[in-house]
């Protein structure tokens, strides 16, 4: 036909290339895939040794501190009595004029306290009714005491630890704060 | 169980001086750093294990610490009596074993030498031998 974009007569001059050149070369599917499996199958079995080590690593560590667990529960009872004794201590020395008074006592009654919570006057119900064992969640720590360890002991600096609002008011004395 | 949040003021750590009654029998308290008890804790267990226990147990039956006062008195001196004993005995291989811990983060997988040549003494001088419970069968993680 005219106007079609063929090659002269006798074809290319064979110096010419023109064929597309992409030869099957390399690693087939296959092996490639293979290859890949081995990897992963490689990497699979290492990390469950690992994770398998780690396991035993930290099992020996949690069984070292259960062994120890007793030791530091009977300091910290024994530093627990210690406080809640200085502080019934300290309450009953405040309140030796009211003999009824119970120091630090959470299942003492408390006079005009109704059943159910309710403000009775006759009444006296202690706070907790169990007789489990019910530490306080509150204390009081006199602030007037002399024994206090400096700030920068655990905090590393004493910088910050006032705050001008508060300390720098006008009726801010040291034995009332804030007024009286 | 947890004890207590510490008394924190703007002046300070407010400390408490007083110190137990005199009804309440006075025990030396342990003293020991991290490092020497993570190093003894496995013949602390197997030496002082009838204490440990009774402590527990008395534990498990009441979170007051006035009743249970009696059994860690015994926890305490049983473990100050194990640091005398290897202090006695071991010092040097434990001493080896502990500073090693201390450089290292107080990981035990790090100090395997030390910790046999340790072990290997206890054995020998008194007879304690370190095992961890409810492990698999085959080498234990520590003789690997």
């Amino acid at each position: 036909m005219a106007g079609q974009d063929s090659a002269p007569a006798g074809g290319f001059p064979t110096t010419i290339k023109y064929k597309r050149n992409l030869p099957t070369r390399g690693p087939s599917g296959a092996v490639l895939l293979l290859v890949a499996g081995a990897a992963m199958t490689y990497g699979l079995v290492k990390t469950t040794e690992n994770t398998r080590e780690r396991r035993e690593i930290k099992r020996e560590k949690t069984w070292a501190r259960i062994h120890l667990a007793p030791i530091f529960q009977a300091e910290a009872d024994r530093d627990m009595v210690r406080r809640m004794d200085a502080i019934a201590k300290r309450e009953a020395e405040i309140m030796k004029d009211h003999p009824e008074w119970a120091a630090n006592d959470l299942k003492a009654p408390v006079k005009g306290l109704g059943k159910g919570g309710v403000l009775d006057e006759n009444a006296a119900e202690p706070v907790y009714h169990t007789e489990r064992y019910v530490a306080p969640t509150t204390v009081f720590l006199p602030p007037t005491n002399e024994s206090f360890l400096d700030a920068q002991w655990w905090r590393g600096t004493k910088l910050f630890t006032k705050n001008p609002a508060y300390h720098d008011r006008k009726d801010f004395t040291k034995e009332h704060p804030i007024g009286e | 169980m947890a004890t207590h949040r510490e008394g924190i003021f703007v002046e300070g750590l407010w400390v408490e001086k007083e110190s137990l009654d005199n009804s309440i029998p006075h025990v030396d308290e342990v003293g020991a750093t991290s490092a020497p008890l993570l190093s003894m804790a496995y013949f602390f267990g197997s030496a002082c294990k009838d204490y440990s226990e009774d402590f527990v147990l008395c534990k498990n039956e009441s979170q007051d610490p006035r009743k249970c006062l009696k059994e860690g008195r015994k926890v305490t001196r049983c473990a100050i009596d194990l640091i005398e004993k290897l202090k006695l005995n071991c010092n040097k291989s434990w001493e080896g074993h502990w500073k090693c811990l201390d450089e290292n983060n107080q990981m035990l997988e790090k100090c395997r030498p030390q910790e046999k040549v340790f072990n290997d003494c206890v054995f020998q001088k008194l007879g304690l031998e370190k095992v961890i419970p409810d492990a698999p069968e085959g080498k234990p993680i520590h003789l690997k």
